[in-house]
């Protein structure tokens, strides 16, 4: 199972990744994959619990990464590249989820995925406290905890990206049962997540 | 697991049906606790993505990146030229599943000719054009072949293009015979000349087209309800799904409803509405006549300029007039109102006179205001309110008892005061964002002043 940033070895991490900034500034370009490897997962998941697609979610990621990229030189640590990658998140997030807003059925778009935008813009500043760190642990945690055949459920949906098709002819199971097992694993994670919070 | 809890899955799973598609919208946006819900397992659907997506899921490609020397501007672009697009595990996946059906070997050798010719073929063929786009303010989209494509301004247009903007944009564009065409709030499809003919879905549609020459096709425009063909005219299409409404400016028009024999001509100044049933035309329409505004000014030069600055534009959503538009960047939108005459009156203040405009903004919570000389007093006089409604035009009225004397609250004008000029500025809190201003009268007039000069028509 993959692994999110250990939040107790940040002192290290972030003293190693301050590193990588400053040989990337310096013109290192190999830092870059070392960098994007080891805060990837995190800008990922805080971007997700904002967005309104996975679409988007890959979108800002990838602006989020050029825009850093691009201004490295301008990062001032020390140990903040974290937050730093995050604020640039929040601002692509900000920019794209106003387009999607905008850009719906007229240009093809998805009219739910709109709405969605328009109300996840909106919140994008107050609703920061719904996926802070401890939650993220949470999401590892209770991930882990899904038994068997709901976790190579949830491998095959999100970790190999099959369609619904491939997932219901390897189960042998209806789309409709797929989707609603799917979406009974969604909830028995939030309700872990959930209560892991109110433990912390 | 209830009705929603099912739509929302299947959404999410990538299944559900149009109509559920549209069933699960309607419930998001009636009930905000459904949308809640809706949100709260669509965050953990991409968590759960974002977590369990391998890292190596593509974000950047760094390691063939070589910068020689500093973040140099040019170093940094080779560094964002090597970012490449997330590639889906799916798509992968579906390639290994197939290696086991490989094709022969001579069949790489095959296509690769076959590409080398089409390209090649691509290349040596001239690209057939209809026009190209001139101007562009807001959010507008140019697809070609189901993608986005850049679309500024000299934009060459092909056939089969789809050109949309959204509710707060507008896109000119020009076609090769000439015609200039003004979209607002809508989508079109402009498709091969010679034939001329373009396709509005939706939105409002202006166009001035020049005479045709002998031999050339008639400009044509389709809608859902009906076709419009043009000789050489200035009309303004305004269209529905099931209504579309066509006002002539000059020329004539002739409209036929979809899929009948059904037709009629539409002269300058007729109104006239196509609906899937109906085709009527409702005669002359006689509009108020507007105060004119015939100087546009930045505020921080107190001296008029002309209309350089600014420009004047087909308002995006009536088909009877023109409005200032300016594209704000540093300076405010400021339009000075005054008698051609400078020594004389705007106009006298009556009883109970009321001052209306119309504005259009981009984003909410621009500040609006009102200046006034009072040619009695002598004293400059103000109102100021905050525009909070953007995203569609706006009439604004204020009573002429609410002006006060700048710097006091006096009461700015009483009955028989002569008013001098009349600015209406407005000062929008962001940059490079939309604002309009139309139709500036003032009621209750005892006698109605136009200036006789007027903003000049593009």
């Amino acid at each position: 199972m993959p692994d999110l940033p250990n939040p107790d070895a940040t002192a290290l991490d972030a003293a190693a990744l301050d590193a990588c900034a400053k040989r990337l500034a310096a013109g290192d370009a190999s830092a870059c994959e070392e960098l994007v490897a080891a805060t990837l997962r995190e800008v990922r998941i805080f971007v997700a619990a904002k967005g309104s697609s996975r679409d988007l979610v890959d979108e800002v990621v990838q602006s989020t990464y050029v825009t850093a990229m691009e201004h490295i030189a301008d990062y001032r640590g020390p140990g903040v590249i974290i937050p730093w990658l995050k604020g640039i998140a929040r601002n692509e997030l900000r920019r794209l989820l106003r387009e999607r807003a905008k850009w719906d059925t007229a240009f093809g778009g998805d009219a739910i995925e709109a709405l969605v935008a328009s109300v996840a813009v909106v919140g994008l500043d107050t609703e920061e406290a719904h996926w802070h760190d401890e939650r993220l642990r949470a999401l590892a945690h209770c991930v882990g905890q899904v038994a068997e055949p709901g976790r190579r459920l949830l491998d095959h949906c999100y970790r190999d990206g099959w369609s619904m098709e491939q997932i219901a002819k390897a189960s042998g199971s209806s789309y409709e049962a797929v989707a609603q097992a799917l979406s009974r694993l969604r909830k028995k994670i939030r309700a872990c997540i959930d209560q892991q919070a109110v433990r912390t | 697991m209830s009705d929603r809890d099912g739509l929302t899955s299947r959404y999410l799973a990538g299944i559900a049906t149009p109509a559920e598609h549209a069933e699960l919208l309607r419930e998001l946006q009636d009930n905000p606790g459904s949308l809640t819900q809706f949100r709260d397992e669509l965050r953990m659907h991409l968590a759960l993505a974002a977590y369990l997506q391998p890292a190596d899921a593509g974000v950047v490609a760094a390691s063939v990146v070589r910068v020689p020397q500093g973040p140099t501007p040019s170093g940094l672009q080779r560094i964002r030229g090597h970012v490449k697009p997330p590639v889906r595990k799916r798509a992968k996946a579906a390639r290994l599943a197939n290696t086991h059906n490989r094709r022969p070997w001579w069949w790489l050798s095959l296509t690769v000719a076959a590409c080398v010719l089409v390209g090649m073929y691509v290349s040596v063929r001239p690209a057939v054009t209809c026009g190209h786009i001139v101007s562009v303010v807001g959010s507008i989209q140019l697809r070609r072949n189901g993608e986005a494509i850049s679309s500024t301004i000299g934009t060459q247009l092909r056939p089969g293009d789809r050109l949309a903007c959204t509710s707060t944009g507008t896109v000119i564009w020009q076609d090769d015979a000439g015609a200039e065409l003004t979209l607002t709030d809508g989508a079109v499809t402009c498709v091969a000349m010679p034939k001329r003919v373009t396709t509005v879905h939706s939105g409002t549609f202006h166009a001035e087209v020049v005479p045709r020459a002998a031999g050339d096709s008639p400009y044509a425009i389709s809608t859902p309800t009906c076709d419009v063909v043009v000789l050489g005219t200035a009309f303004t299409l305004t269209v529905q799904a099931l209504q579309t409404d066509l006002l002539v400016e000059h020329g004539r028009v002739q409209l036929s409803r979809t899929g009948t024999a059904e037709q009629t001509i539409v002269g300058a100044g007729e109104h006239a509405l196509a609906t899937p049933t109906s085709l009527t035309v409702v005669g002359p329409v006689v509009h108020e006549q507007p105060m004119t505004a015939f100087r546009l000014s930045q505020d921080q030069e107190k001296s008029p300029r002309n209309l350089a600055w600014g420009q004047v534009a087909p308002t995006p959503d009536q088909a009877d007039g023109w409005c200032l538009q300016g594209v704000t960047v540093e300076k405010n939108l400021e339009i000075y109102l005054a008698n051609s005459d400078s020594s004389a009156e705007l106009f006298t203040v009556p009883n109970q006179g009321v001052l209306s405009f119309r504005y259009f903004a981009s984003e909410g919570g621009n500040l609006l205001s009102a200046f006034a000389l009072n040619g009695t007093t002598g004293k400059s006089v103000s109102v100021a309110i905050t525009a909070t409604t953007f995203g569609r035009w706006t009439t604004v009225q204020i009573p002429l008892s609410q002006f006060v004397v700048e710097g006091f609250q006096d009461p700015g004008f009483r009955p028989g005061d002569q008013v001098k000029n009349l600015i209406i500025s407005a000062d929008p809190p962001e940059r490079n964002r939309i604002f309009l201003i139309d139709d500036i009268l003032v009621t209750g007039l005892t006698k109605t002043m136009v200036p006789s000069v007027s903003a000049a028509r593009p």
